[in-house]
């Protein structure tokens, strides 16, 4: 049978692929800001939310996208206020999360089957109209992303000093935390609640090692979200695996691939590091300036 | 010797304010009474402070004598906790313009290690002018470029930044906050971390636009090597105000050894000055 006359599998590559796209362009201002935690431990802290929405016969979707939301408010309110602890009380609000979700689960009897798929993702039990609630949030997410772009990049970079240049940096982060809650909630079906992190963060870092811009690592990102859930979807039909994970592996496979053929690269050029450190621009001559020039070359050594 | 190449012409390209075209604002920054405390640890009390349109200020000090700080109050990085700021005549927590006032950050070289270009970089600078909503225009394009090429730049455009030199780094810092166009440019220690054609070459730059442009520049620096040369007025901080004049008045009769309660050896000053800089102590 033809996979492609499937309405599920197409459904699902649907789905897939807009959360691949989306997972990403969270993750790449969630990395850029060194807070990559904070994707796991959405996933883990909308457990909560999916057991709210199971118990209460709704659909998960709307509660785990609330507790998402409170939890990300309370995470953005750790990071200001404890900045030296801020990952360690994340590790807590993700455990307490995932621990209050597990115990509304236990208390409340018949979602087994259930509970696996938001555990590790059900993209091929995808229907139309999750599709089409998954559009609209993909479509509010890029929006929300392009018209602050400029402005997140700024934050990501450098956030005093886009607070001292006026970049209006408790609005923007307010927003990226709506459109991170969406996104989350997106993961759940694709991957999971307990995979959603992986599908936000491992995009992010296979194009970080193929590009020099921020731009290009958003586009790279993006694509490279969307191709590796189509093909973990592919793999797991192939091999008979559970999608989400299947698109995880492929996900952690792609990345150490990468990270081997950079190192091949790198060792080939006679062992300096392109992108990683200073010695590109030592190579070359810095900049051209004389400055730079007088460096490589030792002139100015004591 | 190493020609510095950022004392280029280039530096025309960018307008700022000239001297006088606000005139009806002459202090730029005005801070009456302020303290500010972290805490119960008062870093800064009772600070009075007028820094007018072209100015060209050093603030000294010793470490924790409250600099920085300061330069974060100006930048509404921090509330005073008493007194009153003035930014170009209105109150600094009202002051939305905030471009206005350019910032080159302590940690100027730190972007980290995720991909951007300098010229990504850079345009951060101009985008805090040009709007935040929307693209920049070829306008801001022709600053971002003049920026760039005002600190020797431009061929390190594309490049990412994570791959630059820390003195680079610190160039990128200076020319982003100068991609603003801003009338007043706060500097915090950045001449750290460059080399010493290049710390000449980043002085040189700011009496220029000093100078040449009317651009208020406030430099919170330890080099007092470089106050001695280059700036016109000192301010002397030690969780107060403990000297505020001429900076040939701070380098006279030992006054700067006495402010810092040892033998202070200003680089550059010779024969009987350098000796009057020592103090009485050496």
């Amino acid at each position: 049978m033809d996979i492609y006359q499937c309405d599920f599998f197409l459904r699902a590559m649907a789905a897939g692929a807009l959360c691949g796209v989306m997972c990403p362009l969270v993750g790449v201002f969630v990395v850029a800001r060194r807070f990559a935690f904070l994707a796991d431990a959405l996933g883990h802290v909308s457990l909560t939310g999916v057991a709210v929405g199971l118990v209460l016969g709704i659909a998960p979707g709307i509660p785990a996208m609330a507790v998402v939301l409170a939890a990300a408010f309370a995470a953005e309110w750790l990071r200001q206020k404890e900045r030296f602890y801020a990952e360690a009380f994340l590790a807590v609000v993700m455990a307490g999360g995932l621990a209050l979700g597990v115990i509304l689960i236990s208390k409340s009897r018949g979602f087994g089957a259930d509970l696996a798929g938001y555990l590790f993702g059900s993209l091929l039990t995808v229907t139309v109209q999750d599709l089409y609630l998954i559009l609209g949030l993909a479509a509010g997410g890029v929006l929300v992303i392009l018209f602050l772009y400029r402005s997140l990049f700024a934050l990501a970079l450098d956030e005093e000093y886009a607070r001292s240049a006026g970049f209006p940096v408790p609005a923007v982060n307010a927003a990226f935390m709506v459109v991170a809650a969406a996104v989350v909630a997106m993961a759940i079906r694709a991957v999971g609640v307990l995979l959603a992190g992986a599908l936000v963060v491992v995009p992010v870092l296979i194009a970080v090692r193929v590009n020099r811009s921020f731009r290009g690592v958003t586009v790279t990102a993006a694509l490279t979200g969307a191709v590796l859930v189509i093909g973990g979807l592919h793999l797991s039909y192939a091999l008979d695996l559970p999608p989400g994970p299947a698109v995880v592996l492929l996900g952690i496979a792609v990345l150490a691939g990468a990270a081997l053929v950079q190192q091949a690269m790198q060792f080939k050029s006679d062992g300096s590091k392109p992108y990683l450190g200073g010695q590109e621009v030592a190579r070359a001559g810095g900049s051209g300036h004389p400055a730079d020039q007088a460096v490589t070359r030792g002139d100015l050594r004591p | 010797m190493v020609s510095p190449k950022f004392l280029r012409e280039d530096v025309e390209a960018l307008k700022f304010y000239p001297a006088g075209e606000h005139s009806d604002v002459e202090a730029v920054i005005k801070l009456e009474g302020v303290g500010f405390a972290f805490g119960r640890n008062q870093v800064l009390e009772n600070i009075s402070l007028e820094i007018r349109r072209g100015d060209f200020l050093a603030v000294l000090g010793p470490n924790g004598a409250g600099k920085t700080t300061l330069l974060k109050i100006i930048l509404g990085l921090y509330q005073p906790g008493t007194g009153m700021l003035k930014l170009f005549g209105m109150d600094g927590s009202r002051f939305r313009e905030r471009y206005r006032i350019g910032y080159v950050p302590q940690k100027g070289a730190a972007f980290g290690d995720f991909p951007a270009t300098v010229w990504e970089v850079v345009a951060t600078g101009r985008t805090a002018r040009a709007g935040l909503w929307r693209r920049l225009a070829p306008k801001d394009r022709e600053k971002i470029t003049a920026a760039l090429s005002a600190l020797g730049l431009e061929e390190l455009a594309h490049r990412p930044v994570r791959a630059l030199s820390g003195g680079q780094r610190q160039r990128v810092a200076i020319a982003r906050a100068l991609a603003a166009e801003p009338e007043v440019l706060l500097l915090d220690e950045a001449a750290e971390g460059l080399d010493p054609a290049g710390e000449d070459a980043f002085y040189g730059l700011l009496e220029r636009l000093n100078r040449g442009q009317g651009m208020t520049v406030v430099l919170v620096t330890h080099d007092i090597g470089a106050v001695s040369r280059r700036v016109r007025k000192v301010v002397f901080l030690n969780r107060r105000i403990v000297f505020e004049g001429a900076s040939e008045e701070c380098l006279e009769n030992g006054k700067l050894s006495a402010l810092y309660g040892m033998p202070v050896y200003v680089p550059g000053s010779v024969g009987r000055r350098r000796q009057e800089v020592y103090g009485k102590g050496s």
